[in-house]
């Protein structure tokens, strides 16, 4: 881990923004499972419940630093860019460590190992789906917590309903009927979700360089 | 050594943020900016959860030393600046002043090749004013290039810039600047006939037109010459 996203995770750690967003997923892993059937829609509804997860565990990172330790943190590692990646490389790592937990679970109390290859997938695309959607509504895009909230419930009512948004109405589909799709299916819904998010961290990474 | 005066609001501490990395400008780049920069902001941060221990010892890692090296350093600056109560109490629960105390050690944490201080005298007390003037002029000796801003009536040598309408224009001083060191009691600033531009224990800055007429004024009544800059 380098020495910036270590002091970045140390950080975020000694306060207590990111209980909410933990226990908030532990319950809905609680909700969930243990899985009873087949592990693979299990793994979908508790991989998409990580999107809301990663968006809120991204806002608390990207909020953490105060203006001007910030400002030191900037210019101490030589500017924005490298800052603001590794921000949201310390929310990758905040949001992988549940997911990591929910696969591990629902891998262990299904005790279907063979499909975890699967559920990494699922469980990889969201993390880094709901992290690229926290990066645009949060600080430096977003100043203000009120419109952080109102795009934040936004986007995950979109990712809810629009029909085959990728990841998460994508994923739900795939297991919605009463003949799930092929697996394959979610590589390329992995495909959809990656392109998606690469997107929406560079325009994040655009709009939060003029706001800084 | 480069020292900018304006006004509040003029935008003094946005360019040395822009020139520290610390901000982002809105048109145009920043070039020659050396590896490792200094920066002293204006106001310290206040809400840092981390004892000062803990947040030299990450910005140690950030800029390459060793546990041992940051630990060295960060007792050695602690000293020297008397931060109190000491490097390992919450820098939430530290003063404002020994906050900035903390604001100061990290941009001193590995020797600097450029140093960005923004109104040193913020919230500073008397000692650590002189202790921080210190570490500047070892920077300085030690092959830093310096930029500073401050109130006009602090400045010391070093080219002056006024920042006016977004441009740095070179500032001629008027007259000379003299300071001088009290040899004995009583003696009061004000009792020179200048403009008093600094006032502190041990050291006044004045600034006359005569400086001839204010020496020969001074060192009758007690007062001892450290330097007169034209």
């Amino acid at each position: 881990m380098s020495p910036l996203v270590r002091y970045l995770a140390a950080d975020v750690l000694r306060g207590q923004r990111w209980a909410a967003p933990m226990l908030a997923y532990l319950a809905i892993l609680m909700i969930i499972g243990p899985p009873t059937g087949p592990v693979l829609p299990t793994y979908a509804m508790a991989s998409a419940a990580l999107v809301p997860i990663g968006l809120w565990i991204t806002i608390v990172v990207m909020h953490n630093e105060e203006p001007m330790q910030a400002a030191i943190t900037m210019s101490i590692n030589g500017g924005f860019r490298r800052v603001w990646l590794a921000k949201v490389g310390t929310a990758l790592l905040c949001t992988g460590v549940l997911g990591v937990a929910g696969l591990v679970w629902l891998t262990a109390t299904s005790g279907q190992v063979a499909q975890m290859g699967v559920g990494a997938v699922d469980f990889a695309m969201t993390t880094l789906a709901g992290v690229a959607f926290g990066t645009v509504i949060s600080r430096p895009v977003l100043a203000k917590l009120g419109w952080t909230i109102v795009l934040g419930v936004g986007i995950c009512f979109a990712q809810l309903f629009v029909r085959q948004a990728p990841p998460v109405n994508a994923l739900i589909d795939l297991y919605a009927g009463d003949h799930p799709g092929p697996a394959g299916t979610v590589f390329l819904i992995a495909a959809e979700s990656v392109v998606l998010s690469v997107v929406v961290i560079a325009l994040a990474h655009a709009l939060a360089k003029r706001r800084v | 050594m480069t020292v900018i005066v304006a006004g509040n609001g003029i935008g003094k501490s946005t360019l040395l943020r822009i020139v520290a990395g610390a901000s982002v400008p809105t048109s145009g780049t920043v070039i020659g900016r050396p590896r490792t920069v200094g920066y002293v902001p204006e106001r310290a941060p206040a809400a840092i959860r981390m004892t000062a221990r803990q947040y030299l010892a990450h910005i140690g890692r950030m800029r390459g030393l060793s546990p041992g090296e940051t630990n060295a350093r960060t007792n050695e600056l602690a000293e020297r600046l008397r931060l109190v109560p000491g490097p390992d109490v919450p820098i939430a629960a530290l003063s404002k002043g020994n906050g900035q105390k903390v604001a100061v050690m990290q941009a001193f944490l590995k020797h600097p090749d450029l140093l960005v201080v923004d109104e040193p005298a913020t919230g500073l007390d008397a000692p650590a004013r002189a202790e921080l003037t210190a570490l500047m002029a070892q920077a300085e000796q030690d092959g830093a290039r310096i930029l500073l801003s401050v109130h006009e009536s602090a400045v010391p040598n070093g080219r002056m810039y006024r920042l006016r309408d977004g441009k740095l224009e070179p500032e001629a001083l008027r007259g000379m600047r003299v300071s001088l060191r009290p040899t004995r009691s009583g003696l009061r600033a004000g009792d020179l006939g200048a403009e008093v531009l600094l006032e502190e224990p041990g050291r006044v800055v004045v600034r006359t037109d005569d400086a001839d007429k204010l020496l020969l004024t001074a060192l009758a009544d007690g007062w001892s010459l450290i330097e007169a800059v034209s």
